[in-house]
Protein backbone atom coordinates (compact mmCIF):
# COMPACT_ATOMS: atom_id res chain seq x y z
CA UNK A 1 0.00 0.00 0.00
CA UNK A 2 1.02 3.47 -1.00
CA UNK A 3 2.31 6.51 1.54
CA UNK A 4 -0.92 8.74 0.20
CA UNK A 5 -3.46 5.59 0.79
CA UNK A 6 -2.30 4.85 4.59
CA UNK A 7 -3.19 8.29 5.16
CA UNK A 8 -5.96 8.30 3.08
CA UNK A 9 -7.25 5.08 5.44
CA UNK A 10 -6.51 6.89 8.82
CA UNK A 11 -8.24 9.62 7.70
CA UNK A 12 -10.96 7.67 6.93
CA UNK A 13 -10.57 5.81 10.15
CA UNK A 14 -10.83 9.39 11.82
CA UNK A 15 -13.93 10.24 10.32
CA UNK A 16 -15.76 7.31 11.18
CA UNK A 17 -17.68 8.37 14.05
CA UNK A 18 -19.36 4.66 14.65
CA UNK A 19 -16.24 3.22 15.27
CA UNK A 20 -15.39 5.95 17.97
CA UNK A 21 -18.50 5.26 19.49
CA UNK A 22 -18.19 1.63 19.60
CA UNK A 23 -14.70 2.40 21.21
CA UNK A 24 -16.04 4.87 24.03
CA UNK A 25 -19.16 2.42 24.98
CA UNK A 26 -16.20 -0.38 25.41
CA UNK A 27 -14.55 2.17 27.74
CA UNK A 28 -17.46 3.11 29.53
CA UNK A 29 -18.10 -0.82 29.68
CA UNK A 30 -14.23 -1.40 30.89
CA UNK A 31 -14.59 1.36 33.59
CA UNK A 32 -18.10 0.17 34.86
CA UNK A 33 -17.24 -3.64 34.67
CA UNK A 34 -13.86 -2.73 36.93
CA UNK A 35 -16.34 -0.54 39.57
CA UNK A 36 -18.31 -3.43 39.66
CA UNK A 37 -15.26 -6.16 40.14
CA UNK A 38 -13.80 -3.95 42.73
CA UNK A 39 -16.77 -3.53 45.09
CA UNK A 40 -17.35 -7.45 44.54
CA UNK A 41 -13.66 -7.68 45.30
CA UNK A 42 -14.39 -5.85 48.48
CA UNK A 43 -17.71 -7.19 49.95
CA UNK A 44 -17.63 -11.05 48.70
CA UNK A 45 -17.73 -12.93 51.85
CA UNK A 46 -17.91 -16.93 52.34
CA UNK A 47 -16.62 -20.22 51.89
CA UNK A 48 -14.55 -19.14 48.48
CA UNK A 49 -13.71 -15.61 50.10
CA UNK A 50 -9.63 -16.22 49.05
CA UNK A 51 -9.99 -17.44 45.88
CA UNK A 52 -12.65 -15.18 44.68
CA UNK A 53 -11.36 -12.01 46.69
CA UNK A 54 -8.12 -12.65 44.68
CA UNK A 55 -9.49 -13.64 41.02
CA UNK A 56 -11.64 -10.15 41.47
CA UNK A 57 -8.11 -8.56 42.60
CA UNK A 58 -6.35 -9.62 39.16
CA UNK A 59 -9.80 -8.88 37.01
CA UNK A 60 -9.98 -5.04 38.26
CA UNK A 61 -6.47 -4.57 37.82
CA UNK A 62 -6.03 -6.26 33.96
CA UNK A 63 -9.12 -3.83 33.87
CA UNK A 64 -7.85 -0.66 34.93
CA UNK A 65 -4.59 -1.43 32.44
CA UNK A 66 -7.49 -2.18 29.79
CA UNK A 67 -9.31 1.58 30.23
CA UNK A 68 -6.33 3.43 29.81
CA UNK A 69 -5.34 1.60 26.31
CA UNK A 70 -8.79 1.72 24.89
CA UNK A 71 -8.85 5.63 25.68
CA UNK A 72 -5.91 6.40 24.38
CA UNK A 73 -6.71 4.35 21.43
CA UNK A 74 -9.98 6.47 21.21
CA UNK A 75 -7.32 9.44 21.26
CA UNK A 76 -5.33 8.10 18.52
CA UNK A 77 -7.91 8.23 16.28
CA UNK A 78 -8.29 11.84 16.70
CA UNK A 79 -11.32 12.11 18.77
CA UNK A 80 -12.14 12.23 22.45
CA UNK A 81 -12.22 9.46 25.52
CA UNK A 82 -15.32 9.74 27.38
CA UNK A 83 -15.51 10.02 30.89
CA UNK A 84 -16.70 10.87 34.54
CA UNK A 85 -18.31 8.26 36.60
CA UNK A 86 -21.69 9.30 36.07
CA UNK A 87 -21.00 9.52 32.14
CA UNK A 88 -19.40 6.57 32.26
CA UNK A 89 -22.04 4.22 33.79
CA UNK A 90 -25.40 6.14 31.84
CA UNK A 91 -23.04 5.00 28.58
CA UNK A 92 -22.36 1.03 29.80
CA UNK A 93 -25.74 0.74 31.46
CA UNK A 94 -24.47 -1.68 33.50
CA UNK A 95 -26.39 -2.38 36.18
CA UNK A 96 -25.06 -1.60 39.37
CA UNK A 97 -24.97 -4.66 42.40
CA UNK A 98 -27.13 -4.02 45.41
CA UNK A 99 -24.50 -5.25 47.58
CA UNK A 100 -24.13 -6.73 50.00
CA UNK A 101 -25.43 -10.27 47.94
CA UNK A 102 -24.87 -13.23 48.37
CA UNK A 103 -21.06 -14.49 46.91
CA UNK A 104 -22.61 -16.53 44.36
CA UNK A 105 -25.09 -13.18 43.22
CA UNK A 106 -21.24 -11.65 42.85
CA UNK A 107 -20.32 -13.92 40.38
CA UNK A 108 -23.39 -14.37 38.40
CA UNK A 109 -23.59 -10.46 37.92
CA UNK A 110 -20.23 -10.20 36.72
CA UNK A 111 -20.63 -13.14 34.26
CA UNK A 112 -23.64 -11.02 32.89
CA UNK A 113 -21.75 -7.77 32.76
CA UNK A 114 -18.85 -9.95 30.69
CA UNK A 115 -21.12 -10.93 28.64
CA UNK A 116 -22.62 -7.44 27.48
CA UNK A 117 -18.72 -6.24 27.09
CA UNK A 118 -18.47 -9.51 24.73
CA UNK A 119 -21.07 -7.97 22.55
CA UNK A 120 -20.00 -4.72 22.78
CA UNK A 121 -16.68 -5.52 21.74
CA UNK A 122 -17.37 -7.82 19.11
CA UNK A 123 -19.75 -5.05 17.47
CA UNK A 124 -16.21 -2.89 17.75
CA UNK A 125 -13.68 -5.66 16.23
CA UNK A 126 -15.99 -5.75 13.51
CA UNK A 127 -16.38 -2.03 12.94
CA UNK A 128 -12.99 -1.72 12.77
CA UNK A 129 -13.09 -4.44 10.54
CA UNK A 130 -14.70 -3.15 8.18
CA UNK A 131 -12.67 0.40 8.21
CA UNK A 132 -9.74 -1.19 7.93
CA UNK A 133 -8.17 -0.11 11.80
CA UNK A 134 -6.26 -3.28 12.03
CA UNK A 135 -4.89 -1.86 15.09
CA UNK A 136 -8.29 -1.12 16.78
CA UNK A 137 -9.51 -4.69 15.54
CA UNK A 138 -6.46 -5.70 17.40
CA UNK A 139 -7.18 -3.95 20.52
CA UNK A 140 -10.71 -5.33 20.37
CA UNK A 141 -9.07 -9.03 19.60
CA UNK A 142 -7.19 -9.04 22.67
CA UNK A 143 -9.86 -7.64 24.92
CA UNK A 144 -12.27 -10.53 23.97
CA UNK A 145 -10.15 -12.82 24.20
CA UNK A 146 -9.68 -11.74 28.03
CA UNK A 147 -13.36 -11.37 28.45
CA UNK A 148 -13.94 -14.70 27.13
CA UNK A 149 -11.50 -16.68 29.32
CA UNK A 150 -12.27 -15.33 31.99
CA UNK A 151 -16.50 -15.82 31.54
CA UNK A 152 -15.52 -19.38 31.19
CA UNK A 153 -13.53 -19.02 34.91
CA UNK A 154 -16.79 -17.75 36.16
CA UNK A 155 -18.94 -19.65 34.52
CA UNK A 156 -16.68 -22.86 36.15
CA UNK A 157 -17.08 -21.35 39.70
CA UNK A 158 -20.76 -21.43 39.37
CA UNK A 159 -20.51 -25.11 38.00
CA UNK A 160 -22.09 -27.39 40.52
CA UNK B 1 -51.63 -24.25 35.24
CA UNK B 2 -50.42 -24.84 31.83
CA UNK B 3 -52.82 -27.28 29.62
CA UNK B 4 -50.84 -29.21 26.97
CA UNK B 5 -53.14 -26.93 23.98
CA UNK B 6 -51.96 -23.84 25.68
CA UNK B 7 -48.01 -24.73 24.33
CA UNK B 8 -47.16 -23.63 21.06
CA UNK B 9 -45.37 -26.73 19.74
CA UNK B 10 -43.97 -24.96 16.43
CA UNK B 11 -42.69 -21.63 18.80
CA UNK B 12 -41.24 -23.85 21.43
CA UNK B 13 -39.14 -25.98 18.41
CA UNK B 14 -38.48 -22.46 16.67
CA UNK B 15 -36.64 -21.03 20.46
CA UNK B 16 -35.05 -24.11 20.81
CA UNK B 17 -33.44 -23.97 17.83
CA UNK B 18 -32.24 -20.58 17.73
CA UNK B 19 -31.02 -21.09 20.94
CA UNK B 20 -28.66 -23.99 19.78
CA UNK B 21 -26.91 -21.30 17.66
CA UNK B 22 -26.92 -18.64 20.28
CA UNK B 23 -23.55 -17.69 22.06
CA UNK B 24 -24.71 -15.94 25.11
CA UNK B 25 -28.00 -15.94 26.32
CA UNK B 26 -29.34 -12.25 27.57
CA UNK B 27 -25.97 -10.70 26.30
CA UNK B 28 -27.63 -6.99 27.66
CA UNK B 29 -26.42 -6.48 30.96
CA UNK B 30 -30.14 -6.97 33.28
CA UNK B 31 -31.52 -3.67 34.25
CA UNK B 32 -35.18 -1.94 33.22
CA UNK B 33 -33.59 -0.52 30.38
CA UNK B 34 -32.16 -3.76 28.71
CA UNK B 35 -34.65 -5.84 30.05
CA UNK B 36 -35.60 -7.83 26.77
CA UNK B 37 -39.45 -9.23 26.72
CA UNK B 38 -38.14 -12.81 25.57
CA UNK B 39 -35.14 -13.00 27.64
CA UNK B 40 -36.89 -15.29 30.47
CA UNK B 41 -38.08 -17.59 28.13
CA UNK B 42 -34.42 -18.39 26.33
CA UNK B 43 -33.40 -19.35 29.77
CA UNK B 44 -36.38 -21.31 30.47
CA UNK B 45 -35.88 -23.03 26.70
CA UNK B 46 -31.77 -23.50 26.96
CA UNK B 47 -33.13 -25.51 30.52
CA UNK B 48 -35.02 -27.40 28.80
CA UNK B 49 -33.33 -28.49 25.87
CA UNK B 50 -30.21 -29.01 27.45
CA UNK B 51 -29.81 -33.24 27.57
CA UNK B 52 -29.95 -34.05 31.30
CA UNK B 53 -30.82 -30.67 32.98
CA UNK B 54 -34.16 -31.45 34.11
CA UNK B 55 -36.43 -34.20 34.45
CA UNK B 56 -39.27 -35.71 35.58
CA UNK B 57 -41.65 -32.99 37.50
CA UNK B 58 -39.42 -30.85 37.09
CA UNK B 59 -39.89 -30.78 33.79
CA UNK B 60 -43.61 -30.05 34.01
CA UNK B 61 -42.93 -27.45 36.20
CA UNK B 62 -40.59 -25.39 33.69
CA UNK B 63 -43.27 -25.85 31.51
CA UNK B 64 -46.06 -24.46 33.57
CA UNK B 65 -43.81 -21.25 33.71
CA UNK B 66 -43.12 -20.81 30.25
CA UNK B 67 -46.87 -20.58 29.77
CA UNK B 68 -47.11 -18.59 32.55
CA UNK B 69 -44.45 -16.09 31.00
CA UNK B 70 -45.70 -15.88 27.78
CA UNK B 71 -49.24 -14.91 28.81
CA UNK B 72 -48.08 -12.10 30.68
CA UNK B 73 -51.45 -12.31 33.16
CA UNK B 74 -50.96 -13.95 36.21
CA UNK B 75 -48.03 -12.39 38.17
CA UNK B 76 -48.61 -14.05 41.66
CA UNK B 77 -48.49 -17.67 40.06
CA UNK B 78 -45.73 -16.66 37.94
CA UNK B 79 -43.66 -16.18 41.02
CA UNK B 80 -45.19 -19.13 42.68
CA UNK B 81 -44.15 -21.51 40.41
CA UNK B 82 -40.75 -19.88 39.87
CA UNK B 83 -40.20 -20.14 44.08
CA UNK B 84 -40.81 -23.88 43.72
CA UNK B 85 -38.62 -24.21 40.74
CA UNK B 86 -36.13 -22.15 42.14
CA UNK B 87 -35.94 -24.57 45.49
CA UNK B 88 -35.84 -27.80 43.59
CA UNK B 89 -33.00 -26.93 40.86
CA UNK B 90 -30.91 -23.64 41.62
CA UNK B 91 -28.29 -25.41 43.10
CA UNK B 92 -27.36 -26.78 39.65
CA UNK B 93 -28.64 -24.27 37.69
CA UNK B 94 -27.30 -20.96 39.58
CA UNK B 95 -26.77 -18.80 36.57
CA UNK B 96 -30.15 -19.49 34.75
CA UNK B 97 -31.83 -18.72 37.89
CA UNK B 98 -30.30 -15.53 38.42
CA UNK B 99 -30.91 -14.28 34.92
CA UNK B 100 -34.77 -15.40 35.91
CA UNK B 101 -34.41 -13.39 39.09
CA UNK B 102 -33.09 -10.00 37.68
CA UNK B 103 -35.84 -10.72 34.65
CA UNK B 104 -39.01 -10.89 36.82
CA UNK B 105 -37.07 -8.44 39.38
CA UNK B 106 -37.39 -6.14 36.43
CA UNK B 107 -40.28 -7.28 34.93
CA UNK B 108 -42.95 -7.78 37.72
CA UNK B 109 -43.97 -4.98 40.24
CA UNK B 110 -45.68 -5.07 43.39
CA UNK B 111 -48.91 -2.82 44.05
CA UNK B 112 -49.82 -1.96 47.85
CA UNK B 113 -53.29 -0.26 48.70
CA UNK B 114 -54.07 0.85 51.71
CA UNK B 115 -58.12 -0.34 52.40
CA UNK B 116 -59.12 2.84 54.62
CA UNK B 117 -57.07 5.85 52.39
CA UNK B 118 -56.87 4.08 49.32
CA UNK B 119 -53.30 5.40 48.53
CA UNK B 120 -50.87 3.34 46.16
CA UNK B 121 -47.86 2.39 46.27
CA UNK B 122 -45.82 0.90 43.72
CA UNK B 123 -42.79 -0.97 44.88
CA UNK B 124 -39.79 -2.81 42.88
CA UNK B 125 -39.86 -6.60 43.61
CA UNK B 126 -36.44 -7.90 45.34
CA UNK B 127 -36.06 -12.15 44.68
CA UNK B 128 -33.96 -12.33 48.10
CA UNK B 129 -36.53 -15.28 49.06
CA UNK B 130 -37.59 -19.10 48.29
CA UNK B 131 -41.31 -18.52 48.73
CA UNK B 132 -44.03 -15.89 47.78
CA UNK B 133 -44.92 -15.16 51.23
CA UNK B 134 -41.63 -13.77 52.33
CA UNK B 135 -41.49 -11.87 49.19
CA UNK B 136 -44.79 -9.80 49.89
CA UNK B 137 -44.27 -9.65 53.35
CA UNK B 138 -40.84 -8.10 51.96
CA UNK B 139 -42.45 -5.85 49.59
CA UNK B 140 -45.04 -4.64 52.12
CA UNK B 141 -42.46 -3.19 54.28
CA UNK B 142 -40.76 -1.34 51.36
CA UNK B 143 -44.12 0.09 50.76
CA UNK B 144 -44.53 1.57 54.14
CA UNK B 145 -41.29 3.45 54.05
CA UNK B 146 -43.51 4.91 51.17
CA UNK B 147 -46.89 5.69 52.61
CA UNK B 148 -46.39 6.37 56.17
CA UNK B 149 -50.32 5.86 57.13
CA UNK B 150 -50.31 2.10 54.93
CA UNK B 151 -53.39 0.64 57.00
CA UNK B 152 -55.22 -2.64 56.61
CA UNK B 153 -52.57 -2.88 53.20
CA UNK B 154 -53.10 -5.48 50.28
CA UNK B 155 -50.84 -6.38 48.18
CA UNK B 156 -50.78 -8.18 44.86
CA UNK B 157 -48.09 -8.36 41.95
CA UNK B 158 -48.53 -7.37 38.59
CA UNK B 159 -46.63 -7.42 34.94
CA UNK B 160 -45.03 -4.27 34.42
CA UNK B 161 -45.94 -2.73 30.49
CA UNK B 162 -43.79 -4.09 27.47
CA UNK B 163 -40.89 -1.58 26.86
CA UNK B 164 -42.11 -0.26 24.02
CA UNK B 165 -45.56 1.02 26.19
CA UNK B 166 -43.91 2.21 28.81
CA UNK B 167 -43.91 5.69 30.07
CA UNK B 168 -40.86 7.75 29.51
CA UNK B 169 -39.98 8.65 33.25
CA UNK B 170 -41.38 5.55 35.30
CA UNK B 171 -40.68 7.46 38.75
CA UNK B 172 -42.52 5.46 40.94
CA UNK B 173 -41.28 1.86 39.59
CA UNK B 174 -37.70 3.25 41.20
CA UNK B 175 -36.29 1.24 43.83
CA UNK B 176 -36.93 1.80 47.40
CA UNK B 177 -33.81 3.06 48.28
CA UNK B 178 -32.12 2.94 45.38
CA UNK B 179 -30.61 6.08 43.26
CA UNK B 180 -32.30 6.23 40.04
Amino acid sequence: MSTTTSVQTAKTVRKDNRLVDALNLVLADSYALMALTHLAHWNVEGTGFFALHKAFEEQYENLFEAVDEIAERVRALDAYAIGGLAKLAKTSGLEEFSSPMPQKDYVAGLIVAHEKMVDDATRTRDLAGEANDLETQDLMIGRLQWHEKTLWMLKSYLKH
Amino acid sequence: MARENSLDAQELFEALTMIAVQQSICADACSVGTCHPKCSLEVVDELLSTPGAVKGEEVDLLLDFRSLLRARQDAEATLRVFCDLRRRLEQHHYLAFYRLRRWLENQIVAEARSLESGEIALVPLRLNFYCVEAVRRQCLCAALQQIVRLSMPRLRFSFVLPLQARPLHPARLLPVGREP
